[in-house]
């Protein structure tokens, strides 16, 4: 994975595991490997590799289970709240660029039918 | 208990300050990057916490205990420059190593070394520059040390190398241990760091969390480097 | 961990010694063997000339080993290799004594296989009972003794002067500039006032012992009784262990006081 340097690593990591719950990539009770074995996988710090991790289970995607390990979360509303709050930003976004070529907020739309 | 304690340390040679009232303290488990332009005071900090050269002031402790005996089997140091007998092989190296080290892994070290495609019988000085480095790093690296301290790891090396480097300085991070890396090259380093010291004329200028830091500052460490020692 | 060092140090050495040795044996041997044939002009020759060529294998074997310690003592502990050296988990007074005993055991081996050597060349020759002769001028005892006391006393004239270059590079380093110059002005200094001491030493034994100041002053030489030769003999050898352990307590001390590497 590319790192940006001028956004703190972890941030980026929450967001990639982020992406993978809310694509499928990850299921609802899917094992998380451990943060080493992240770490090793992505070649970041153990400790940035943790703080991810905290700021995911912070956000209750996933969870610890004291013996077993971490896995992501069963909580399939949840799931689908942020997949709603990331496809919003991708939609304002979009909207946002076109509106900056000259498309209004209704032409930017149409211009999505007509193209599929 | 802090890892490494400088306290009000400073150098000087000739009555020129090297180093000016240095305090430090570095936790354990974390990897700290020290960045400055070169010759600000980085290797002779370094070589201050190794016994190389003894402050004109002030006191630096490892664990609690003075620079000694005691200190020197818990820090493992990666020079600069190449500083193993050139008239040996590199498996007698390794028997040196294991003579003088206890928590030194030299099965760890044979492994890494056959990765690297390094022939155990060659000599020393038989080997270019970038192979002796590779053999001083692997030598460093397969010890189980407390606190890790490589300085300019990777100047100088291609960028095959330098990714080796950095993966070998990550799978390698014990539990408990710290990394010291003293370098120029922020770029490259600076995803791995968890904490950074920059040093200019000898003083430390700041000493923070890479994360907050880049938060604060919306940049990369190396941004904040540059804007901080604008020439 | 001395012993250690001690291996390391021994083996550094070794490899180029050995040669030296076996050149010097060597070429007593060729000149002892050619000297059988002495008649035969050409032989003779060549006998001469391994005789010469022994002699400076001798001197060669004592310098190289003076040049090669202290060069090593300078950079295991000041070169590239003191960054090895100083982080390694030993005291500096361990590092230090591993260099001594190491240049100690390589002169003791060294003098043993120069003993050899003349031996091998001389021993029965014309040139070895007219050394006898010599020596008998000197003292009364068997000129085989007399020799190994004087031998002995050489012996230890090379150790402390081995020591010195030692002190002369450890205080020469603590500078920070032009650290071999003072290295090189400090080891002579020392030397000085070292050989100045055991002068001293013989000087008081000569004010006290007549047949010894007769010796050294009186221009026809008498040869010295046994028993006085024996008290010079002790005597300097107890000037020069004083110095040199004197040296080694000082040069341990001022090493532990830090180095200064670049």
């Amino acid at each position: 994975m590319q790192f940006e340097n001028n956004i703190p690593i972890y941030i980026q990591l929450v967001e990639a595991m982020k992406l993978q719950i809310i694509a499928g990539q990850l299921n609802p009770g899917d094992r998380i490997p451990s943060v080493r074995e992240l770490a090793m996988l992505h070649k970041v710090n153990p400790n940035t590799m943790q703080k991810a991790l905290s700021e995911l289970e912070d956000e209750a995607l996933i969870y610890t289970e004291r013996t077993n390990g971490k896995f992501v979360t069963e909580d399939r509303e949840l799931i689908a709240k942020h997949k709603k709050i990331y496809a919003d930003r991708l939609a304002t976004r979009y909207l946002e660029s076109m509106a900056a070529i000259g498309f209004d907020a209704e032409a930017a739309i149409s211009y999505i039918g007509k193209e599929r | 208990m802090a890892l490494l304690e400088c306290k009000h340390v400073y150098k000087a040679f000739d009555n020129r300050f090297i180093l000016t009232d240095v305090n430090l303290t570095l936790p354990e488990g974390k990897i700290v990057g020290l960045l400055g332009k070169n010759g600000t005071g980085k290797s002779t900090l370094i070589k201050l916490i190794n016994d190389l050269l003894t402050p004109t002031e002030g006191e630096i402790l490892v664990k609690g205990l003075p620079v000694g005996v005691e200190s020197k089997k818990m820090i493992a140091y990666l020079p600069e420059r190449t500083y193993l007998d050139k008239n040996m092989t590199v498996e007698q190296v390794v028997g040196f190593f294991e003579d003088f080290y206890e928590n030194f892994d030299s099965e760890k070290a044979r492994k890494l070394l056959r990765e690297l495609d390094l022939d155990p019988t060659q000599k020393m000085a038989k080997m270019s520059k970038g192979m002796q480095e590779k053999v001083q790093l692997v030598l460093v690296m397969s010890r189980k040390a407390d606190l890790y301290i490589l300085d300019e790891p990777l100047g100088g090396v291609d960028p095959a190398t330098r990714d080796y480097i950095l993966d070998t300085i990550l799978t390698n991070f014990n539990e408990g241990a710290s990394v010291l890396i003293s370098t120029h090259l922020i770029q490259d380093i600076e995803r791995i760091l968890d904490e950074v010291i920059f040093i200019d004329k000898g003083k430390i200028i700041c000493h923070e969390d890479c994360d907050t830091l880049r938060e604060r500052e919306n940049a990369s460490i190396d941004e904040i480097f540059r804007r901080t020692f604008k020439c | 961990m001395l012993k250690k060092l001690l291996k390391y140090d021994l083996k550094s050495k070794l490899p180029f010694l050995c040669i030296f040795y076996a050149l010097a044996i060597g070429c007593a041997l060729l000149s002892r063997l050619f000297g059988l044939f002495s008649e035969v002009p050409m032989v003779n020759i060549l006998s001469q000339f391994f005789a010469g060529a022994t002699i400076s294998m001798i001197f060669n074997i004592l310098i190289n080993l003076t040049l090669r310690s202290w060069a090593l003592f300078r950079q295991n502990l000041y070169g590239d290799s003191s960054y090895l050296m100083h982080t390694l988990p030993v005291e500096k007074k361990t590092l230090y004594l591993s260099k001594a005993l190491d240049g100690l055991i390589t002169l003791i081996v060294s003098f043993g296989v120069i003993g050899l050597t003349l031996l091998i060349q001389y021993y029965g020759t014309a040139l070895w009972t007219k050394a006898g002769l010599f020596l008998r001028l000197f003292s009364q005892g068997r000129p085989a003794m007399v020799a190994t006391l004087l031998i002995g006393i050489l012996f230890l004239e090379i150790a402390n002067m081995f020591q010195c270059g030692f002190t002369g590079l450890i205080l020469g380093h603590k500078m920070n500039r032009h650290k071999m110059g003072y290295s090189v002005l400090a080891g002579l200094g020392v030397y000085a006032a070292g050989s100045l001491f055991v002068f001293a030493v013989i000087g008081m034994m000569a004010l006290f012992n007549d047949s010894i100041r007769q010796f050294f002053l009186s221009t026809q030489t008498q040869p010295v009784e046994m028993n006085d030769l024996w008290l010079l003999i002790a005597l300097s050898s107890a000037a020069y262990a004083f110095l040199i352990l004197a040296m080694y307590f000082l040069n341990v001390k001022w090493l532990k006081q830090g180095v200064n590497v670049d």
